[in-house]
């Protein structure tokens, strides 16, 4: 037997010996094992997540942006409100020439981020269209169905006195209310036929000037708008994928909306609360019985059947008519009555009518306020602080594949580079070009100052300094590039790749700067590191606490032990060997609880990788980059941990170690005291 | 040829502002192979002798010369040093290590030292767990033992490393007066045989009778010899 055969002997048969000690201290130490391995692999399966949700849905690994930009580049928006001003990237092709260049880049997009508003119109406004259409291209059968349409949209006015009240001041409504009774005097709709179009043209700007402002306002629907290179985003940014309509062609301008905010804003709020009412009962099993927020939700639902009635027209109306009767079992001839009654869902029936409402009425009305399409006016706040409204085809709707639930992600929409740039306020080689004619056609010329007299009055040089620019220069493409995202071929290489980009980009003077994809993220990809923090200063906390508590445990371990301790230095055992023999205790304790702590890490996350945790809240979608989470655990999260707890262990036990070092053989004479 | 040498030894513990003296300048020698017994009543000062002898502690003033060095002169490490090859230790209460059996009790000593080759460790441990008679019991831990047993453990392991004193303090005192004559009578045998110099602090009359010189100690001086 040698020496250090004997300690580890004494040390493990102390720890048998003081047996209670050892499974309080060791249970301690196996909690804290299976804490950090368990949160740990937790955490990295969060943050390979957050960073694929990132990374695959619009930032890309790596982004550029200018280098003097007054506002960090935040494409998930940042905490102000507001559009943050991150400047331009001056030589967009250039810069994509130098990251190209590098291996591992797979791709390098032009990007810029921007807000835009478009307005939804109200019942009256696209029933007032529908019926110049029908003058317009003399379609009888159109005009007829339009103009029943807008007979019962003017009765109902009519009928709901209430309404007018709380719409306008006093005079107001008295104008109102005469307004209604000449749209529902008799022969008032005779007058709208094909034989006088211009006669039904008054009649339509009457009925616009006079009635359409009693209806709802349409309503303003706010996007983040992303402009990029749609057909290489299509390509590169592998879980896009278009939900309704269809991709942007090649070369085509337009939009593609996120289907969140299509779902959740642009759709027929009947529609949309009968939606969250389902889900609330069917899929998450809530009752409306007991929840006062469903209850009110049905409530404003019951109020909001005009926006399906104001749609209707009458053939609609009387099928739907037929299909509520026969569901409810009444024999209610009120129509409005009885889609109120139909609208007035409980727990036992919002199945049901969900699916009726979607069968029946849903086809008869138009479900999204902006269909697919549409030619919307997409408006935005330009730089200098005009609205620009830019013509905009609504393509379809897209997702992020894993992300169809985070609430985040809604934010973001697409536009094409034209579309962005017009809307950033910058003008369009079509504009330049338009502008540039402009200019010729009513003689706009610069004129040095010096020059200015003769050139307006005669005499002298009359020639302009400088001509207008010719159309060829003006057309010539002005790209507007505001950041750029650069996608990897492999995510471990991320930071290498962002220095080499850096210095090569420095190198080439390009006036741009490169953050990786947690910076430009902005709040979002803090989010991540937040979590972390929480976590990391949560088990530093667990672990001084238990730190405390096993040096204290050793502690009296050690004053227990020392006769013992006093006996093998009386016998000749240098300090050395106490401490060994202490600290040797600890650690093999520590070995045995940390693989136990460990071992039990490993299965908890292997079974929670097998059923995956769910995203309870909309938030974890992202962070979660789907529905559920998949951890993983891996030797990595393993080793770490049990360092981390040897560490723990042996700095807990130091003192003690010390302590027992310090006692003197002579305690051990004092057996008889 | 003295093996221990003291001359003015004073030890004293401060005892809040109070000092204590323990000793009050003790001159004394022991020489090479004596079985030597320090009496003294509770209190007089004989187990802080013993402990100044021992190198366990050191002297307020005066020389304690053990072997020739000077205890006062060297470090700890050099005192521990000192107590593992030329001292052995027999306790009153035994000390043994409760977690070691009877072998490994005895051999700790030797593979402290690390002077033999685990042959000849194994043979000495051996040869002095049959000299203290307790083969049958070799793998036996402490708590299975009697007291006399575990006295005869001490025993051999204070003798294992072959020093030159062995130290014992009132070493009878936690057993019946048949085993601890037993004790005795081994301790005397060893000395006889071994040539090993024995010192042990006792106030009991019995165990007095059997030492060849007694050194009678009171309030922390020799009161006669």
């Amino acid at each position: 037997m040698t020496l250090a055969r004997l300690i580890v002997r004494i040390a493990v048969r102390s720890l048998i010996a003081h047996r209670v000690k050892s499974a309080f201290v060791g249970l301690i130490l196996a909690v804290g094992t299976f804490l950090v391995a368990f949160f740990g692999a937790l955490l990295s399966s969060i943050e390979v997540a957050t960073e694929s949700a990132i990374t695959e849905s619009i930032a890309g690994h790596l982004q550029i942006y200018d280098k003097d930009a007054r506002d960090p580049l935040e494409l998930f928006g940042g905490m102000g409100l507001g559009s943050q001003d991150v400047g331009e990237i001056p030589d967009f092709e250039a810069v994509r020439e130098v990251a190209a260049a590098i291996d591992g880049v797979a791709a390098v997009l032009p990007m810029g981020v921007t807000n835009a508003t478009i307005f939804g119109r109200n019942e009256i406004d696209t029933v007032l269209e529908t019926l110049r259409e029908s003058v317009r291209d003399g379609d009888a059968a159109r005009l007829a169905a339009a103009t029943a349409r807008a007979k019962r949209i003017v009765e109902s006015l009519a009928t709901d006195s209430a309404t007018l009240d709380a719409i306008g001041e006093a005079g107001e409504v008295e104008q109102m209310r005469t307004a209604l009774s000449e749209a529902t005097a008799p022969g008032f709709w005779d007058a709208l036929d094909l034989a006088d179009p211009g006669a039904a043209m008054s009649k339509l700007d009457w009925l616009d000037a006079n009635i359409a402002p009693m209806a709802n306002d349409g309503r303003l629907f706010y996007l983040r708008v992303v402009g990029t290179d749609l057909d290489l985003y299509q390509r590169e940014f592998d879980r896009f994928y278009v939900v309704k309509g269809q991709p942007v062609p090649p070369g085509e301008r337009g939009i593609l909306i996120s289907d969140r905010s299509y779902e959740e804003f642009v759709k027929n709020i009947v529609a949309r609360q009968l939606d969250v009412l389902r889900r609330a009962v069917v899929e998450r099993g809530e009752s409306i019985a007991a929840d006062p927020l469903l209850q009110d939700r049905v409530k404003r639902l019951t109020k909001q059947y005009r926006r399906v009635s104001f749609q209707l027209d009458p053939e609609g109306a009387r099928v739907v008519a037929d299909a509520l009767r026969a569901h409810l079992g009444s024999t209610e001839t009120d129509f409005d009555a009885l889609l109120r009654a139909f609208l007035a869902v409980d727990d036992a029936t919002i199945a049901a009518r969900h699916a009726l409402f979607y069968e029946v009425i849903a086809p008869r009305i138009t479900l999204y306020e902006i269909p697919i399409g549409q030619e919307i006016p997409l408006r935005g706040f330009s730089k200098s602080g005009y609205i620009r409204a830019v013509p905009s085809r609504v393509w379809g709707t897209f997702e992020t594949r894993g992300l169809e639930k985070a609430s985040v992600e809604q934010g973001v929409n697409l536009v094409d580079l034209d579309t962005f740039r017009e809307l950033y306020g910058k003008m369009g080689a079509a504009q330049l070009a338009e502008l540039s004619d402009l200019k010729r056609e009513v003689g706009v010329a610069t004129v040095s100052r010096d020059d200015a007299e003769a050139a307006l009055f005669g005499g002298g040089p009359a020639e302009p300094v400088e001509a207008a620019a010719a159309p060829t220069q003006a057309a010539k493409e002005v790209p507007l590039v505001l950041n750029a995202a650069v996608v990897l071929h492999d995510r471990q290489r991320v930071q290498e790749l962002m220095g080499v980009l850096s210095e090569r980009l420095e190198a080439a003077n390009l006036g741009v700067q490169v953050v990786d994809w947690q910076e430009a993220a902005g709040v979002l990809g803090q989010l991540a590191f937040v979590v972390r923090l929480v976590l990391v200063i949560s088990l530093a906390i667990a672990f001084g606490v238990s730190m405390i508590i096993v040096n204290n445990a050793m502690m009296m371990a050690t004053l227990d032990r020392v006769p013992e301790i006093g006996t093998i230095r009386a016998v000749g055992g240098q300090r050395g060997i106490v401490v060994a023999i202490v600290v040797l205790e600890t650690v093999l304790l520590a070995l045995m609880a940390g693989l136990l702590g460990a071992g039990l890490a490993v299965l908890a996350i292997w079974k929670l990788g097998e059923v995956g945790i769910p995203a309870v809240m909309d938030a974890l979608v992202f962070l979660f980059s789907g529905d559920r989470l998949y951890p993983v655990i891996d030797a990595q999260h393993v080793g770490f941990s049990m360092a981390v707890v040897l560490v723990v262990a042996v700095l807990s036990t130091l003192y003690p170690a010390v302590l027992a070092a310090r006692v003197p053989p002579v305690v051990a004479m004092r057996g008889k005291d | 040829m003295a093996i221990v040498q003291l001359q003015g030894v004073v030890k004293e513990y401060p005892l809040g502002k109070l000092v204590v003296s323990a000793l009050r300048g003790i001159d004394m020698t022991i020489e090479r192979g004596e079985f030597t017994v320090i009496a003294g009543p509770s209190g007089s000062g004989k187990t802080t002798l013993l402990n100044l002898i021992g190198c366990v502690d050191v002297a307020t003033r005066g020389t304690v010369l053990v072997d020739g060095q000077d205890t006062g002169r060297l470090s700890d490490a050099d005192l521990t040093r000192l107590r593992l090859h030329k001292l052995g230790f027999i306790f009153q209460s035994f000390n043994l290590i409760n977690v070691l059996d009877v072998h490994q009790n005895v051999e700790f000593p030797l593979l402290l030292s690390g002077t033999l080759t685990p042959g000849e460790r194994d043979k000495r441990v051996r040869s002095l767990i049959d000299r203290v008679g307790l083969t049958e019991q070799l793998i036996q831990r402490p708590a299975e033992l009697s007291g006399g047993q575990r006295q005869r453990v001490a025993i051999a392991r204070a003798l294992v490393t072959n020093p030159a004193i062995v130290l014992a303090d009132e070493p009878t005192a936690n057993l019946d007066s048949g085993t601890g004559a037993s004790i005795i009578e081994l301790m005397k045998e060893l000395n006889r045989t071994e040539g090993t110099t024995f010192i042990f602090s006792t106030h009991d009359h019995a165990v007095m009778s059997h030492a060849r010189r007694i050194v009678k100690i009171r309030d922390g001086a020799v009161e006669s010899e």
